[in-house]
């Protein structure tokens, strides 16, 4: 299964993210945002099924962007 | 030795804000945003389940727009340098803490509104301050020298009205009396995390409302944007430039919910029987003059009286020395205050109550100042 991450600033709004995922039993972990996306910013990293999800819960969360695959990175 | 100055700092904590501040200085001293390892993700977890707490506590609908500081001071230098640095007008009240009334002094257009010789402010007088170019009203909550509470929700919907940012200081308030963001049209809330709110030393925070666009002063490292030159726009890393004290912030956390499991009207209200038994003892005493209203309705746990003839200093040192009762005297960084207040001459000795004090240490005070009268009055070798 491929990952996607929600890129995210503060590392305290990928944790409440990553939390909202937990309530609805979905994994998912915070990490740096990979490759040269944001500096050291913070991204939600989960299963790829979860993009329609992530959209929904972008003006929340303040997601600046959802990458989607390697390509993206 | 019994402790009055809680105005100052609430020295005695809740058992489980001590536990609180002891396990997670062993576990939890990380470094919050700095690394992507397990630790760094702990401590933002941490930051966020205080945010969280406050902003139940305080009605505030977005807990990432709550920053932490290590006092009210800077929180309020933050609020107001951020806000008044593009040159715009502020209006403040006699009653504020230099806290407040340097950093605007600093800044330099601003116009001090009178309280009355009780400590109040009319609302009214603000409303006639206000001049094209005002950007900020600032007020605090409860005076530190008087304990009169302002009337906030009314000054919040002037400046909502004018379309101004409004910014209250609730360095005497937070934990003690209600705060509720959305009904008081709070746009910037200062507050203290050591004083009413029982946290630990060197934590305090600030609220910054959607209405408000602040230009950070300090700036720095945030774990976040490193790639850029500029301060990030976002909060809380806007303002939280540097390591964050995680353990306070967690024992923090602890001590709101302490704050809430207690409740702010059983705090108030047994906070302000305490006051209302000092007063009924000393207010007979002669020679003593009570600061402020003595309508309980409108006050909070602090007490400040005048002996007449003597220095609030030398008094608190000799209620300190020869009976174990620490008070403050003196002008208690407020000295606009004073002068509204029209002690300004030898200041004030001031007891505030804690939740953890007795009705024996009310009564304890009173009979000290009796005595301390008397022994001046020469009645007492
Ligand atoms: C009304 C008021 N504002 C601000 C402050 C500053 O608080 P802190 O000591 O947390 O900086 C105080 C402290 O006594 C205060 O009483």
């Amino acid at each position: 299964m491929s990952q996607i991450y929600a890129v995210i600033g503060p590392i305290t709004t990928a944790v409440r993210l990553s939390k909202e995922l937990a309530k609805r039993r979905i994994p998912s972990k915070v990490v740096h945002t990979p490759g040269n996306n944001g500096g050291c910013s913070y991204s939600v990293m989960t299963d790829e099924s979860r993009y329609e999800l992530l959209v929904s819960l972008s003006e929340r969360y303040r997601i600046k962007q959802i990458l989607k695959s390697d390509s993206d990175l | 030795m019994i402790y009055l100055d809680n105005a100052a700092t609430s020295l005695i904590k809740p058992p489980s804000v001590i536990r609180s501040m002891n396990e997670n200085t062993l576990r939890n001293s990380v470094n919050a945003g700095r690394g992507g390892h397990i630790f760094s993700r702990r401590g933002a977890a941490i930051i966020a389940e205080t945010a969280d707490a406050l902003a139940h506590l305080f009605n505030i609908s977005n807990p990432e727009r709550i920053a932490f500081t290590s006092n009210a001071t800077l929180a309020l230098n933050m609020a107001i340098l951020g806000t008044g640095a593009g040159g715009g007008h502020i209006i403040v009240t006699s009653m504020e803490h230099n806290s407040v009334l340097r950093p605007v002094n600093l800044l330099g257009n601003y116009t001090m509104v009178q309280a009355d010789s009780e400590g109040f402010i009319d609302p009214d007088d603000l409303k006639k301050a206000i001049k094209p170019d005002t950007v900020l009203i600032i007020c605090t909550h409860a005076s530190n020298v008087s304990g009169s509470i302002e009337p906030i929700a009314e000054i919040g919907k002037i400046a909502r009205e004018h379309n101004l940012l409004f910014l209250v200081d609730a360095a005497q308030s937070a934990g003690v009396l209600d705060i509720d963001t959305e009904s008081m049209m709070i746009d910037l809330l200062a507050f203290s995390g050591h004083k009413g709110l029982l946290g630990p030393l060197g934590t305090g925070g600030l609220y910054v409302g959607e209405r408000a666009r602040l230009t950070p002063f300090i700036t720095g490292g945030t774990g976040s944007s490193s790639e850029r030159l500029v301060q990030p726009d976002y909060m809380p890393d806007m303002l939280h430039s540097g390591t964050l004290n995680t353990p306070a912030i967690a024992a923090l956390g602890t001590a709101v919910k302490f704050i809430k499991k207690t409740g702010t009207d059983r705090i108030h209200h047994e906070e302000l029987s305490l006051a209302k038994e000092l007063i009924s003892h000393i207010e007979k005493i002669e020679g003593v003059q009570i600061i402020g209203t003595k309508d309980m309705k409108k006050r909070n746990g602090t007490v400040s009286f005048t002996i007449d003839g003597m220095d609030s200093q030398a008094v608190a040192e000799l209620l300190s020395d020869k009976y174990g009762i620490a008070v403050r005297g003196g002008w208690h960084c407020a000295y606009q205050a004073h002068k509204t207040l029209g002690t300004a001459e030898a200041g004030v000795v001031r007891a505030s109550f804690g939740i953890f004090n007795k009705k024996s240490d009310a009564i304890s005070l009173a009979n000290a100042v009796r005595e301390i009268t008397l022994y001046k009055k020469g009645a007492v070798q």
